[in-house]
């Protein structure tokens, strides 16, 4: 997140570049298997595949980046409304696909090829290496996603339905039906407690991660709260999007500096 | 995860009469699971949304099964507001 919110707002682009190769990952987590060649028996399987692992690997790599990037995006919202929605693969219609697309979109409106990428390495080898500064008003746009995210996700969530612990506890039922873990199940008032911590967690960071000075408590409480959904729940590739955006509510410059200190630069 | 998990889920006990004794099931033995499906939807078979699905899901228990004469369920279902009880008695037509 930049120090400002107008559209002059402008930074390192190493977390954006680290967000793009970072999402090509869990888009790839989350569709490869399912658009592979051996995955569909319709013809357009053929198609799919070959579009699907070429923009992901240009977006990847940074190679012409913000082409690729940007068909990646669209291919990811066809993805969402016409296979998803429109009951194709219903399964690709959910909140963690959604995110996906959500994100991938926003980057696109980023100078995201700008660091870690084939674009960058071969400017550099021409000698025409832009700096790795650019316009990020669109990186405040992910943040204000998140933002977003959290907070009618807790606002949905606030009512007896799941602070009682009830809807908590059948979700529990689903996923941990005779498994190991059903045993934590019977711990009176778990559920309860769960929900009331999930509630206030996702309401402080909806407004925490907003706030610098707040980071160093609102970052370790996010990456945890997405972690333990990731160890607990079957959520796919929701919390694992969401830590990986983490990057970009991270100051830019900060970021930057951080990975100077982490190669042995004199920052 | 979509927000329709954990919706149509039963808690309870399932008895169910034979010719040669009562046998008590958990719902998911009832409903031939070992583990609820980790891709669910709620227009599955074993998702019990109101008594309706309830009465189905037996219909198909004993139509599956030998020697079954009646059964019934008494317990709860779960749907967006929580868990309600539910309670459904059926015989077998044969």
């Amino acid at each position: 997140m930049t120090g400002r919110w107008d559209l002059a707002a402008e930074g390192s682009t190493r977390a954006v570049g680290l967000l793009r190769i970072a999402l090509a990952l869990v888009i790839w987590v989350r569709y490869a298997n399912e658009v592979s060649l051996f995955a569909g028996k319709e013809w357009w399987t053929l198609p799919l595949t070959g579009v699907f692992f070429t923009l992901t690997t240009l977006m990847l790599l940074g190679v012409w980046t913000r082409v690729a990037v940007a068909g990646t995006a669209a291919m990811l919202v066809v993805f969402y409304f016409v296979i998803g929605i429109g009951g194709i693969r219903p399964i690709w219609y959910g909140h963690h696909t959604y995110l996906l697309m959500a994100a991938t979109c926003l980057l696109v409106l980023t100078p995201c090829g700008r660091s870690y990428s084939w674009d960058r390495f071969t400017a550099i080898r021409r000698g025409e290496a832009p700096p790795e500064v650019g316009p990020l008003w669109a990186q405040n746009l992910i943040v204000l996603q998140m933002v977003s995210l959290y907070f009618w996700t807790a606002y949905d969530k606030t009512g007896w339905h799941f602070l009682s612990g009830e809807r908590l506890e059948a979700i529990f039922t689903w996923a941990h039906t005779n498994r190991p873990f059903e045993v934590f199940l019977d711990i009176p008032h778990a559920a309860m407690a769960a929900a009331v911590i999930v509630v206030i967690v996702e309401y402080f960071l909806a407004f925490a991660i907003l706030i610098r000075r707040l980071h160093r408590i609102a970052v370790p409480m996010g990456l945890l709260l997405h972690g333990s959904f990731f160890v607990i729940l079957p959520v796919n590739t929701y919390s694992i999007s969401m830590m990986v955006l983490y990057i970009v509510v991270l100051s830019p410059d900060a970021v930057h500096r951080f990975i100077d200190r982490m190669h042995g630069a004199k920052v | 995860m979509y927000s329709g998990v954990g919706l149509g889920l039963l808690r309870g006990d399932v008895v169910v009469s034979k010719v040669d004794g009562v046998t008590t099931l958990t719902p998911e033995a009832f409903l031939g699971l070992y583990y609820y499906p980790r891709r669910m939807s709620l227009k599955e078979p074993h998702v019990t949304l109101d008594e309706a699905a309830l009465r189905n899901q037996m219909t198909a228990y004993c139509e599956a099964q030998n020697g079954v004469v009646g059964i019934a369920f008494q317990g709860e279902v779960s749907g967006m507001n929580g868990w309600r009880s539910i309670s459904v008695e059926q015989a077998c037509q044969r």
